[in-house]
């Protein structure tokens, strides 16, 4: 049976290559649409993995005036506060309160991107809570005060060390660790200082927006992904109502979830990304229809053969075992080569493709010493998932169109057979 | 007379569209084991049907045909194709050896399904080769074999399975005269083996090698000598 099923693919070319051509057209664009898709999801979902979070809000404001030290870019003070009534949420595993600021570096002619953080909750959630390698000396510890952690770019292009003081508006602090990040991850900073001493500093230099313990960014990360919707909706309320008491209230607030940022850091909407997986599922359809009709004609050409068959004394059975073994092979060609032509694609879009998340989730200045961090590096994600399942979809479509085939193919009485040829 | 093939008020009636062809009209006939016979008649007068339905490949319309105690009027197409595997060998006027497939290869045809050793498969469709004196040409596809050679490749494989019954539909019809005998002596010498041989044919270069010959026309028996 295998020698003839292979002699009938290889003499009916035409034929056969419909059939595999289909199915491998259905694969390719089903492994590589949805791989695609899976490896840009899976390369921002790591921005927010890498901190450790799965949403940061911010509440947005008019800048402030340029300072020895300044809140960075457009954010605006939340109150401590509302970091506490947010980790008193229902899903909430963590929540974290950073202060980002800009401090201009008299000696260097820079802004340095600082970020004060909770050190007791350095460890669970924020940008030094990722398998981030530490160079030299140690994190920030519960208790610290004017001390440092800083990038190890930042470190190098400076040449600070651990140990030395680093002068951050006219405070000095000591650096106790350098750090060097394995990948992008969101709300990062050049140097990192206790947040009560951030806030110090800007209390000083920026009075008018920054009045007593506040924030300018929050990291949240929830027990059930399945809750963010709703808990995104509770954390905008709370940043607009504890907004309301700094005097500063938010002009806008943002929740930063990997599926939002999605579209911004690809390049890919929302609706071109639905329009992608229609198409593909279109093709797929056109797939199933074309293998049919083809199962279906080959059964109106080989009608003598068939009859033939019959009158030799091969039951329905037999010609159905053939004919469905016949498009299992077509389909397993088409589908083999369209999966992995599929997984060639992503590979070559992900090295091919670069992301970027917005600026406001590492929100540098303009001139950073260290690169800046907001180009997304896509992943090639290997889809084993996807390829059974394009594997199980072309075997199934070949099986149902093999047994259609067989149907019309039992339903033929050889007399009939030979009257027709 | 000891009936091994019995058909009784056969009918076969074609449709399409609105047009009715009764190609077998109502045919009573018997043939006792061993028996060499011919349907003879002009094209349309219902030969090769109603050897098709006394070799189970259809349904009667009406009637029944009964070979060898088995009926073979049953709806059940599974049913028939077991008992023509075991008992019947077809030879057909346009060969229908399938194009991909050597001499040896569609020798094999009726065995595939057969739960055997691939090498008992191969030694029998050898076997049925050297019968028809074609197993030199074994590894031939079909477009390189002469008409007599595919018409005896074509007997090899009606011969594989060692069949009681072989039914050829116009054997020899696009053979020369001298490839024409020489399948009809092949037919003969089968016949002596014990073969029980019925065929359809206008060539009327062959009738006198049946002893016995049944003349039909539009589907109703007209003649049966011998």
């Amino acid at each position: 049976m295998w020698t003839y099923a292979w002699r009938e693919i290889t003499r009916r070319k035409a034929r056969s290559g419909l059939t595999i051509l289909s199915v491998f057209i259905g694969t390719a664009l089903l492994v590589s649409v949805w791989g695609v898709i899976r490896s840009l999801q899976e390369g921002v979902a790591a921005i927010f993995r890498e901190s450790g979070s799965d949403m940061t809000a911010q509440s947005f404001i008019e800048p402030g005036p340029y300072k020895k030290a300044r809140m960075a870019r457009h954010l605006g003070p939340v109150p401590q506060s509302a970091v506490e009534r947010i980790r008193a949420l229902s899903g909430v595993q963590y929540a974290a309160g950073q202060l980002h600021f800009w401090v201009w570096m008299p000696q260097v002619k820079a802004m340095s991107a600082t970020a004060g953080i909770e050190p007791q909750m350095a460890t669970k959630i924020g940008p030094l809570s990722s398998d981030i390698q530490l160079i030299s000396g140690r994190l920030l510890e519960p208790g610290d005060e004017g001390k440092a952690v800083i990038d190890a770019h930042y470190a190098d292009k400076w040449e600070v060390k651990v140990g030395d003081s680093l002068d951050l508006c006219d405070q000095q602090f000591e650096v106790v660790g350098i750090v060097l990040p394995k990948a992008l991850r969101a709300a990062e900073a050049e140097v990192y200082i206790p947040l009560r001493d951030a806030q110090v500093i800007l209390q000083r230099e920026q009075p008018s927006l920054v009045r007593g313990e506040v924030v300018n960014n929050i990291l949240i990360r929830v027990t059930d992904l399945d809750m963010l919707p709703k808990l995104e909706k509770q954390v905008m309320r709370i940043i607009k109502e504890e907004s309301q008491k700094t005097g500063v209230p938010a002009k806008k607030v943002f929740v930063f979830t990997s599926s939002k940022v999605f579209p911004q850091a690809t390049g890919i909407s929302v609706l071109a990304q639905k329009a992608a997986q229609a198409i593909a599922i279109i093709v797929l359809v056109m797939m199933v229809l074309i293998v049919i009709r083809t199962a279906l004609g080959s059964v109106a050409e080989r009608i003598g053969e068939i009859g033939v068959m019959k009158a030799v004394g091969w039951r329905n059975a037999d010609v159905s075992k053939l004919l469905t073994f016949e498009l299992l092979l077509q389909g397993l060609i088409g589908s083999v080569l369209g999966c992995i032509v599929g997984e060639l694609v992503v590979f070559g879009w992900s090295k091919a493709v670069v992301g970027q998340i917005p600026h406001a989730m590492n929100p540098f200045p303009c001139v950073p010493a260290i690169p800046m961090p907001t180009k997304v590096v896509i992943p090639f994600v290997a889809s084993p998932g996807l390829v059974v399942l394009a594997l199980a979809i072309a075997v199934c479509v070949s099986a149902l169109s093999g047994l259609l085939a067989a149907r019309r193919a039992a339903a033929l009485e050889p007399i009939e057979a030979f009257r027709r040829v | 007379m000891e009936k091994f093939i019995s058909t009784e008020n056969l009918t076969k009636i074609y449709r399409k569209a609105e047009e009715e062809i009764r190609a077998v009209d109502g045919i009573t006939i018997h043939f006792r084991k061993g028996e060499f016979a011919a349907f003879y008649g002009t094209s349309g007068a219902g030969k090769s049907t109603l050897l098709y339905l006394i070799g189970g490949l259809g349904q009667p319309t009406e009637g029944k045909v009964v070979v060898d105690g088995v009926d073979l009027s049953t709806p059940d197409e599974d049913r028939r194709a077991e008992f023509r595997r075991e008992k019947i060998g077809f030879i057909f006027q346009f060969f229908y050896l399938l194009p991909t497939l050597t001499a040896l290869e569609n020798v094999l045809v009726p065995l595939v399904p057969l739960d055997l050793p691939k090498e008992n498969k191969v030694e029998k469709a050898l076997e049925a080769l050297e019968k028809v004196g074609l197993s030199h040409r074994r590894n031939h596809l079909p477009g390189e074999l002469s008409g007599g050679e595919q018409q005896r490749a074509v007997i090899a494989r009606a011969l594989v399975l060692e069949p009681e019954i072989i039914l050829a539909d116009e054997p020899t019809s696009d053979l020369d005269r001298k490839t024409a005998e020489a399948v009809i002596a092949l037919l003969r010498d089968l016949n002596y083996q014990g073969h029980t041989i019925i065929m359809a044919t206008h060539d009327l270069r062959i009738l006198d090698h049946a002893p016995r010959r049944i003349g039909m026309e539009d589907g109703k028996i007209v003649s049966d000598e011998g």
